[in-house]
């Protein structure tokens, strides 16, 4: 097994190839809406640098979602466009799982969060018990106050998502929040992991996850139900 | 044999390469009932070292190259292996490495063409064919194969040259006569090719000197794998015979266009100069965006994301083409939705990273610009192309490829922008242009007097006036109680708008002296200007070329053509390029750099 993987589903993109005993390598370029001309360099200098053959790779993941939007879509179809050459099975990720995974935590609760804009996060809760991660909530997106409430004993990460000031409750004991992101290491394990428990699903199969319809279906949609019938 | 589980191979034992095919009469009689379309050619994983093994083995009564040694071959960085499948099934195998140099991995190392040595020496290991399948062209279809790849993707045109070795058994005299009759001559001789003191001669030939008089001579000689024992009778046994010169010149561009809301794909071959869309597939997305009356820019990305690998496989399918034949990605890159733009980009990127091919990004308005190149009797600049569509009206002059002016443009409305409101004023929907084109042919053109702004003079154009025109000419005539023909409105709207482009762009050729003109964009798949122009161009003594008229609107076959053209002038672009939402035709002007 040789997995490579990639995030953009933040401001920064992520990149990582390791098989299922070791990460054999892996970065992180944090140039804010950079992921078109940073994702493929990244991926092209981690096999040259580690001499691994993209013949080599036998099967490729990507995190689907939840994120920004045109993130997602250049890391889809980057690795969409990659697994068509070498018809390799695709694994979609959860990019809350990954940055929970990469939390921090030796025993306890998580909550993963990825700014949503619009004053909203995307977010799920996990728990690291004997080492291993538990998915305690499916993705979702929420306000921040919905999120503070439920993540009150959980240690909540996430890249400059201030959940106590968003929640502006005061009271809640969210406190406990570490500024992390997703790293090379975590987007590995959760990649073996879906290996592992999957078959993976084809590049035409894979889609982004957004949690959100567009604005233009919504205000549709609230325009018709508006309508009388 | 010595099984070695050698990361070093020494060239010595593996000269099994002139007697590789044992394929007598009797076996080619009894051909296989499946067809030899259905054989398809793939760069060789290492889970078929087996199935080599065992092929080895049935030619030689040993396998040379047992299954750990072949594997470890396909594995290793510098070497480059085909494998010739039927469904799952190993029917033949070609590989070998490159000895000085490394083979263009990845889109990223191939940057480093200029400096890398202009000179391989590329050594094929070996070759085996199914003695089931000898003398149908397998075997030569192979090395046609391993020949490309190792020529990278730039080939003679760009002046790149291949010396490729190989290592012939002494013994083996047909196949030795053979090499020798493509050209390859005797530069060495090996005292023990194989471990068992099996002398061998190593012949050598450059791929990039002769493929275009030698090759093209000689296919009519026998298929190279099947001969070493039949010798050379074997000719024409087989229909599909890929000859040397179409294999090492034929290339296939694969090109992507997602710029607005159709996703499209298209796969182009290119060959001496010439080209052919073997495929074109463009996915339009009206029904996406239909209840929402106008293109809603998520949602395109959205759609775009979703179906860009079907639009592909489409392509490559309908092309009988694999992405691993490929030699060059383009895809447009700008103007566009930014979001939509991205989708396509980055899959252009994922491609050619994996495959190891070069990719390079393409202004869409220099595709349109090109549509007119695809068909088969190609004009060639300088011309005068006059460029119509929903969002652009443009005069450019190209001098040639890569050098563009823009000489001429509307001052307010495009032309294709003035059909849709002018349609949707006469209630016909949308799009308007081919609504109004067709019932233009039942009107008389000449039933209103609409204006003809900026007509007389210069090569700037407006249409915003003439849609007001109309609007008001309709409005008066209602206010009057009077009736009208819609047929009559759209035949005199049409003729307003053809004439004013029609005289603006032969006055622009005139101006530029050029002596042939062209068609690109949406709107130039209008009749009416189609014929306006052609027939203006006879009387002028031009040569008019107007573009097919599925490749006047957004295709990837434009795209592919425009991204060939930029390659051979300039090369690859790097991979850390971006998406350009007003991106401007002007900055691919130069033919220098890089839009950047």
């Amino acid at each position: 097994m040789m997995l490579l993987a990639a995030d953009t589903s933040t401001t920064q993109v992520t990149v990582s190839v390791g098989d299922a005993e070791r990460l054999w390598g892996g970065m992180v370029l944090a140039r804010r809406r950079h992921h078109a001309e940073l994702l493929v360099p990244a991926l092209d200098h981690l096999l040259t640098a580690l001499d691994i053959r993209i013949a080599d790779v036998t099967g490729v993941a990507v995190t689907t979602g939840p994120g920004l939007f045109a993130g997602l879509r250049v890391g889809i179809a980057t690795m969409a466009g990659v697994a068509q050459v070498g018809e390799l099975p695709m694994y979609g990720l959860s990019s809350l799982e990954v940055l929970a995974d990469a939390a921090p935590v030796i025993d306890g609760t998580i909550a993963a969060t990825i700014d949503a804009r619009r004053g909203e996060l995307y977010w799920a809760r996990f728990a690291r018990l004997d080492g291993r991660l538990v998915r305690l909530s499916a993705d979702a997106v929420d306000p921040p106050a919905t999120v503070a409430r439920a993540a009150v004993n959980d240690v909540v990460v996430g890249h400059g998502v201030d959940v106590s000031q968003r929640a502006e409750t005061g009271s809640h004991r969210a406190g406990r929040q570490l500024d992390t992101g997703l790293t090379p290491e975590a987007l590995w394990r959760v990649s073996v992991r879906a290996a592992q428990t999957s078959s993976g699903v084809s590049a035409q199969e894979i889609e982004p996850v957004y949690l959100r319809k567009t604005d233009a279906e919504l205000n549709w949609e609230r325009r018709r139900s508006l309508e009388p019938t | 044999m010595r099984a070695r589980h050698g990361t070093h191979m020494s060239s010595s034992r593996v000269g099994v390469v002139g007697d590789a095919v044992r394929g007598d009469a009797s076996s080619r009689a009894a051909l296989p009932a499946t067809s030899l379309a259905d054989v398809r050619l793939a760069l060789a994983q290492p889970a078929v070292a087996d199935q080599v093994a065992h092929l080895d083995e049935v030619l030689h009564g040993r396998a040379a190259w047992t299954s750990q040694i072949t594997s470890d071959e396909i594995r290793r960085g510098d070497s480059c292996w085909f494998a010739a499948l039927l469904d799952d099934q190993l029917i033949g195998i070609a590989g070998g490495r490159v000895a000085t140099g490394s083979f263009p991995r990845t889109a990223g190392s191939w940057k480093l063409r200029t400096a890398r040595p202009r000179v391989y020496d590329a050594h094929l290991l070996l070759l085996l064919v199914d003695p089931e399948w000898a003398g149908r062209g397998i075997g030569r279809r192979l090395m046609a194969a391993f020949a490309q790849r190792v020529s990278g993707t730039v080939g003679p045109a760009m002046g790149e040259f291949v010396v490729v070795r190989i290592d012939v058994p002494v013994d083996a005299a047909a196949a030795r006569g053979l090499y020798s009759s493509l050209g390859a001559e005797e530069v060495a001789r090996i005292p023990d090719c194989d471990g068992f003191g099996r002398p061998a001669i190593t012949l050598a030939w450059s791929l990039a000197e002769r493929a275009d008089e030698e090759y093209g001579k000689q296919t009519t000689g026998s298929d190279v794998a099947g001969s070493d024992v039949a010798g050379s009778d074997v000719a024409g046994s087989d229909g599909i015979r890929p000859t040397w010169r179409a294999s090492m010149a034929e290339r296939l561009v694969l090109g992507l266009e997602t710029s607005c809301d159709d996703t499209a794909a298209a796969v182009l071959a290119v060959a001496d100069g010439q080209t052919r869309v073997l495929s074109s597939i463009v996915s339009t997305q009206l029904v996406e965006h239909e209840r929402f009356g106008g293109i809603v820019p998520e949602l395109a990305s959205r759609a775009h994301v979703r179906l860009i690998p079907r639009v592909i496989d489409e392509a490559l399918s309908v092309a009988e083409a694999s992405l691993s034949e490929i030699s060059l990605v383009a895809a447009t890159r700008g103007p566009g939705l930014s979001g939509a733009l991205l989708v396509g980009l980055s899959a252009a990127k994922g491609i050619a990273f994996a495959a190891g091919v070069p990719f390079v990004a393409v202004n869409h308005m220099e595709g349109h610009l090109y549509a007119a190149a695809l068909q088969a009797d190609a004009p060639e600049p300088p011309m005068m192309v006059l460029l119509v569509s929903g969002g652009h009206t443009l005069l450019v002059d190209m001098a040639g490829h890569g050098r563009y002016e823009v000489v001429g443009t509307t001052v307010d409305d495009a032309a294709g922008e003035a059909f849709d409101k002018v349609a949707r004023f006469l209630g016909l929907g949308y799009p308007g242009g081919p609504a109004i084109d067709a019932l233009s042919a039942q009107g008389d053109p000449r039933a209103f007097q609409f204006p003809r702004p900026m007509r007389a003079s210069g090569l700037d154009m407006s249409f915003s006036g003439l849609k007001t025109a109309v609007v008001v000419e309709l409005r008066r005539l209602n206010d009057r109680g009077l009736d009208w023909s819609n047929a009559d409105v759209a035949a005199s709207f049409q003729a307003a708008v053809i004439d004013t482009l029609v005289t603006k762009l032969f006055r622009a050729a005139d101006r530029y002296e050029r002596q042939t003109v062209a068609l690109g964009g949406g709107v130039a798949a209008n009749e009416g200007l189609r014929n306006a122009v052609t027939s203006g161009a006879s009387e002028l003594g031009l040569r008019a070329f107007i573009p097919e008229r599925r490749l006047c609107t957004d295709n990837a076959a434009m795209i592919a053509l425009a991204g060939w053209r930029t390659f051979e002038r300039q090369g690859p672009s790097p991979l850390t390029i971006g998406a350009d939402p007003n991106l401007a035709l002007a900055s691919t002007l130069d033919g220098e750099g890089h839009p950047d």
